[in-house]
């Protein structure tokens, strides 16, 4: 007769003895296997499942080391509000610097680097971009993203920090206005959003 | 072993299998063999199954729908270790409650589940606290890794399937990120490719008929809506050859490629006989996306003659289908071609009528090969005497056409059945 998952279930309880994880569903029979498989197959199960947690962690992880060591800027920002189906309400953020002049055309997806400098009214400004890592000059700050696309003249950026989740009603409050955003950037070009500012 | 039938099944033979043993026609020990082939499904068990599989997935929407209306009044830290709390203590208690001797095996299968969608739900939930900018695919590419070795360790049904369904997502959407550094179609391509040996593999290392089921709808999704009615039709010449491969080698699957390499080889081919220039089928064409399905399934095929060592008059003849997939590249589609198409429509479901009477005594070939064939004669028929024929002769015509072609054809059709049953 077949055996159910049940009736193993119960002659484990008895016997002490374990279903083997690797047997087939449905009609055949499970076979036992012995308490030193069962425990390498529970360790595996653990290690797996501290594998998704850690990779849970890193997640969050990249985002603080950016927002606990970065240089701090202000830009300024256009925002629109849009919805996502698994993340609520947020502000779409559009910056000034996501349009960067250039003379050469990049690929979209592409990797890039922004290089940041203050103007004359205290605002940030996109000046160059390149492939490489620029070297670090006095006073300016370097974004990576990834381009959205690219022609002779001008190349449009995305820098991960376009989108800020917020409540339905802030969502809209904010579609009004032209809120600065404070942002850290890290050592590696990675940048993070800090906090909404009143429009300034 | 036995097998598991329906429970009113069970209870016909065994009441068949007493009164045989009544009437002398078998004696007690074969009627005892016989029963021991057999175990009654246990319906009440299923039905808890799937309440649990059920409870878990609400459980699992319900949370992903509190994720997106922006809880506020807690730190990030309190959510972050609120996430990693849910997501352990599913795991934990379903693999307690699965594995752990003399307990619930389903509800441990439910918790499992949970705690797959709690991990998804953990990934934007996350994203959301920190606004980190995670891509769709690289979202779904994160969870199906984290879910697919769980699936495969504990062998759950619904845990393979959602990996099934994530793979199919992931590569649906997988251009827009990870591969957005290789050229046009190559972006769309190796994310199909890597997506469908994911889902095969899924599929046959769980056995599962459900997510190969899946899996073959993904391809042919997929082959449409990124190639042309070629892509399609070479996806369903791949599956008749895999049906070839497993007809004597594994059978589980064999009766699933069988139907749905039928399914989607005779659609592109009653595709192909229209006289018209089918925006339908022929838009957005990619050549190399086409090519590529039809050069792998022309391996496939001839893969599978060398390995039965048998280059029978199947595989020869699922080649000139696969030749005609040329068709709609040979100048203008015009009436030449829908000639050529409704010859190898045609001939293709006489042979599948053949086969499926004489050599295989297969009733659902039989039955899918009329089924076309009366499609078939329907376009013919709205093809050549829509226009010529003043309207209410056409439906009368047509009336007595059908009348006189269904009489035939179910005439035919039992007549086959009844000598398989012989």
């Amino acid at each position: 007769m077949t055996n159910t998952t049940s009736e193993i279930d119960d002659a484990a309880a008895t016997t002490g003895e374990y279903p083997a994880l690797n047997s087939k569903r449905s009609v055949s029979p499970l076979p036992v296997i012995s308490s030193t498989a069962y425990r390498t197959q529970r360790k595996s199960f653990i290690f797996i499942v501290a594998a998704q947690i850690t990779a849970l962690l890193f997640l969050a992880a990249i985002h603080i080391y950016t927002l606990l060591t970065g240089t701090e800027l202000i830009l300024s920002t256009v925002p629109v509000d849009p919805w996502d189906m698994f993340r609520g309400s947020y502000v779409r953020l559009n910056y000034d610097i996501s349009r960067v002049p250039c003379n050469k055309n990049f690929r979209a997806g592409q990797r890039v680097f922004v290089v940041l400098r203050k103007n004359a009214d205290d605002k940030w400004q996109a000046v160059q971009v390149s492939e490489e890592r620029p070297p670090q000059a006095r006073g300016d700050v370097f974004l990576s993203g990834r381009v959205e696309y690219s022609y002779v003249g001008e190349t449009w950026v995305h820098y991960g920090i376009e989108q800020y989740y917020v409540a339905d009603v802030v969502a809209k409050q904010l579609e009004q206005t032209k809120p600065r955003v404070l942002v850290a950037v890290d050592s590696f070009g990675n940048a993070a959003i800090k906090k909404l500012l009143p429009p300034g | 072993m036995s097998d598991v039938v329906p429970g009113n099944t069970y209870k016909i033979l065994v009441k068949e299998i007493h009164r045989w043993q009544q009437e002398s026609l078998i004696t007690d020990d074969i009627a005892a063999s016989l029963l021991s082939l057999y175990a009654p499904a246990q319906s009440g068990k299923n039905l808890s199954g799937i309440l649990m599989t059920v409870g878990a997935v609400l459980i699992g929407l319900g949370t992903i729908l509190f994720i997106a209306s922006n809880w506020l009044t807690m730190s990030a830290l309190v959510k972050v270790s609120l996430i990693v709390c849910a997501v352990v203590s599913a795991h934990a208690g379903g693999w307690y409650f699965k594995f752990e001797p003399g307990h619930r095996p389903k509800l441990g299968s439910a918790l499992l589940l949970l705690g797959a969608l709690l991990f998804g739900a953990g990934i934007w939930l996350i994203s959301q606290i920190f606004n980190l900018d995670t891509n769709f695919s690289d979202g779904v590419f994160l969870w199906a890794l984290g879910v697919l070795p769980v699936a495969l360790l504990t062998r759950s049904l619904a845990l393979g399937v959602l990996s099934v369904i994530l793979s199919a997502m992931w590569s649906f959407s997988a251009p827009d990120s990870l591969f957005n550094f290789l050229s046009a179609p190559y972006v769309k391509l190796v994310p199909f490719l890597i997506g469908l040996l994911s889902t095969l593999f899924i599929s046959y290392r769980l056995r599962s008929r459900w997510c190969l089921a899946l899996s073959l709808i993904f391809s042919a999704l997929w082959s449409f809506s990124n190639g042309s009615v070629i892509a399609l039709l070479s996806v369903g010449v791949a599956c008749i050859a895999a049906f070839l491969w497993h007809e004597n080698k594994q059978q589980y699957f064999a009766p699933l490629y069988l139907i749905a390499g039928l399914v989607l080889t005779l659609t592109c081919l009653t595709s192909m006989t229209f006289d018209l220039q089918n925006k339908f089928f022929f838009q957005n064409i990619d050549i190399v996306i086409d090519y590529t399905l039809w050069s792998s399934a022309w391996g496939l095929l001839l893969g599978v003659a060398w390995l039965r060592k048998n280059f029978s008059g199947e595989t020869m003849f699922l080649g000139i289908v696969l030749l005609s997939g040329l068709l709609p590249w040979y100048g203008t589609f015009n009436m030449v071609h829908a000639v050529i198409g409704n010859v190898v429509l045609l001939s293709t479901l006489l042979l599948l009528m053949f086969v499926s009477s004489v050599q295989h005594k297969s009733p659902m070939v039989l039955n899918c090969a009329v089924v076309f064939l009366v499609i078939d004669i329907i376009c013919r028929y709205f093809d050549f005497f829509f226009k010529t024929f003043d309207r209410s002769l056409f439906f009368v015509a047509g009336g007595f056409v059908f009348l006189i072609a269904a009489t035939m054809l179910e005439h035919n059709r039992r007549q086959l059945l009844q000598g398989f049953a012989k």
